[in-house]
């Protein structure tokens, strides 16, 4: 019966936690556009993330040590510190755009400015991985961002014409002023916003924080299989508010409040309420997640301890790591940039960074000295091949791309 | 010596041509017995050669999938052998001479799978 | 075959490996280096390094995903005490387990 439940909460807790402000305004801003004409990006990304997240899961579940762990070992010290920059300076920047996320959702709540809020939402996330269980805080901030699940309730209430959607979703081509290039800039910003990489790296670093064993890879699938695939779903209720709202009318989606309006639309102020705490949440645990991948990153790298299962002091650096980090969001916010911009930014370097990533995570599950029984199979082989080729194209067109589209515009 | 200095050091045979590099150390665990008891040394038993300049083997000298990446490794790597430390006339500071020639290597591959 | 038993190779089953206290299980740093006595007969490693830190031999207990060591003289915690003494200790909190 425990099992049982702490299976259904890992469910829960990865649909709520899938779902960040990248997640969000990529999503909002897609529908406004394109209408569903993006849906398949979604769902190419929602496979991607379940097949690597699964392979991190796996290594952690049978060997001990999480994915990052490893990817000095497997590549060699140089290579590894190419994977580290790119991984960490990608996780810093969604970092920062989690923080904004939380600031903006408490200006949308209370009318006062988001920079009041950005300091203290950093200490706030600060002072709940000094404090906090882990456990606790990925439970507690995962099933709070499930109330998300209103964007799909609020789609439905808004009555639209669902074969207009289903006829936008199965012509996945630009239409109207749009070109191929921002079609095809989106489509990476999306992809990158499905499979950010601090979500391996938090998810197997979890692991080892939860303690988990062989005896935990039914948990683990599950989380990933069921858990995953029904954020997706989230994440295209969220593009379908915005479609049925904006895109008839020609309005691009700019601020988070344009993000949740269709709730409010749909389901007047409860709605709202609800969708505010749901953004809240969402937005802090990514916050929570991305402090603590910071830390996880480089400290895995060089050796040093880390981990929310020891005191702070005898994880020193790794705690300062995450101060550094957090003050390194305060500044960067307090510069007046827009933190909307700033996500929009960390998706497309996201998924820039996603082969160097996802690379030695293959390599590493399929190593019978770490998976002894428990290496890829060659589905996943063939399957984690292809997604390798489709980062790598991903990877090379982004810069191009948003050169070419002014990043978007 | 140090394993990083060893690690892409070129190896020649007796008449001074370059054969490959140094791309790892193979080590078995049946050295001397330490005084005070514990577990026995790791001995040197060979060294791992590979043709060309790379040096990263990222572990496809043992066959592990993915088939792809352990294709594109071992193209990037040339010719894999294994060096015994018998045949090695000394090490100085540029190179690893052989005492033989190149035809007498063993491909890695020919040993146990391990 | 798995790395506890009897053969490896230098540079993928020791370098960049994760260091460990068999006796605390505290993470100590990576392998950054291995010595290699080639003068002795037969030629054997005689010690890791790590950082600026010599770990001899046998000190090294187990050899597998991480390597186990016995720490005995070797400070593998410089890095982290200096940190903790200057910056987090001074944070109230730090010694306290999380809740």
């Amino acid at each position: 019966m425990k099992k049982v439940f702490a299976v259904t909460l890992g469910i829960l807790t990865a649909i709520g936690g899938f779902v960040d402000i990248g997640d969000l305004v990529t999503n909002a801003l897609v529908g406004a556009r394109f209408g569903m004409r993006l849906s398949w990006v979604v769902v190419l990304g929602v496979i991607g993330i379940c097949l690597y997240a699964d392979m991190s899961g796996r290594i952690v579940a049978v060997s001990g040590r999480p994915v990052f762990d490893l990817i000095r070992e497997r590549l060699g010290r140089r290579t590894g510190l190419v994977a580290l920059i790119a991984s960490f300076l990608v996780t810093l920047l969604t970092l920062i755009a989690e923080i904004g996320g939380v600031a903006l959702a408490f200006e949308l709540a209370s009318g006062v400015n988001y920079l009041l809020w950005a300091p203290l939402a950093a200490l706030a996330v600060w002072l709940v991985i000094w404090r906090v269980k882990f456990s606790k805080l990925e439970t507690v901030f995962g099933l709070m961002g499930l109330l998300l699940i209103v964007f799909a309730v609020a789609l439905w209430k808004l009555g639209p014409d669902w074969g207009q959607l289903v006829h936008q979703a199965t012509n996945p081509h630009p239409t109207g002023h749009e070109t191929w290039a921002t079609y095809a800039y989106y489509a990476i910003a999306l992809f990158g916003a499905a499979m950010t990489p601090y979500e391996v790296f938090f998810f197997s670093s979890g692991g080892v924080e939860e303690k988990w064993t062989r005896r935990d890879l039914v948990t683990e699938r599950s989380n990933v299989f069921i858990g995953f695939p029904l954020g997706g779903l989230l994440s295209l209720a969220i593009a379908g508010c915005a479609a049925v709202l904006y895109l008839p009318v020609g309005i691009q989606v700019e601020t988070l409040g344009q993000v949740t309006l269709p709730v409010a639309v749909a389901l007047g102020k409860l709605g709202l309420a609800i969708v505010l705490i749901g953004v809240f949440a969402a937005t802090f645990g990514a916050a929570l997640e991305t402090s603590l991948s910071c830390g996880y990153t480089i400290a895995q790298y060089f050796g040093w301890q880390w981990g929310k299962f020891v005191r702070p002091r005898q994880a020193s650096r790794f705690h300062l790591v995450m101060i550094i980090c957090l003050l390194l969001a305060i500044l960067t916010l307090m510069t007046m940039v827009d933190p909307v911009l700033v996500t929009e930014y960390s998706v497309v370097f996201a998924a820039m960074a996603l082969p160097l990533t996802y690379l030695p995570i293959l390599i590493i599950a399929n190593d019978p000295d770490y998976l002894r029984d428990q290496v890829n199979g060659r589905v996943r082989n063939v399957l984690g091949l292809i997604y390798l080729g489709l980062l790598l194209v991903a990877s090379i067109a982004a810069i191009p791309l948003m050169i070419i589209t002014k990043a978007g515009r | 010596m140090r394993l990083n200095e060893l690690l892409g050091r070129s190896v020649v045979d007796r008449h001074g041509e370059r054969i490959g590099g140094v791309a790892d150390v193979r080590l078995v665990q049946d050295g001397p017995l330490p005084a005070g008891g514990g577990q026995a040394a790791l001995r040197v038993d060979g060294l791992i050669v590979v043709e060309r300049r790379a040096t990263q083997l990222f572990g496809y000298e043992r066959h592990v999938g993915p088939a792809l990446l352990r294709a594109l490794v071992h193209s990037r790597l040339g010719e894999v052998w294994y060096l015994p430390w018998g045949d090695i006339e000394r090490i100085t500071d540029q190179a690893v001479e052989l005492s033989a020639g190149r035809a007498e290597l063993r491909p890695l591959e020919e040993m146990a799978r391990y | 075959m798995t790395v506890a038993g009897k053969v490896l190779h230098a540079q993928l089953h020791l370098l960049n490996r994760q260091l460990i206290d068999q006796a605390t299980g505290a993470l100590l740093g990576k392998v950054d280096d291995i010595e290699l006595d080639l003068q002795a007969d037969p030629p054997v490693v005689s010690a890791l390094i790590s950082g600026r830190e010599r770990i001899p031999a046998l000190q090294v207990m187990e050899i597998d995903t991480a390597v186990k060591i016995v720490p005995g003289e070797v400070n593998l915690t410089r890095g982290d005490d200096w940190v903790e003494r200057h910056i987090i200790d001074k944070i109230p909190g730090a010694g306290h387990a999380p809740e």
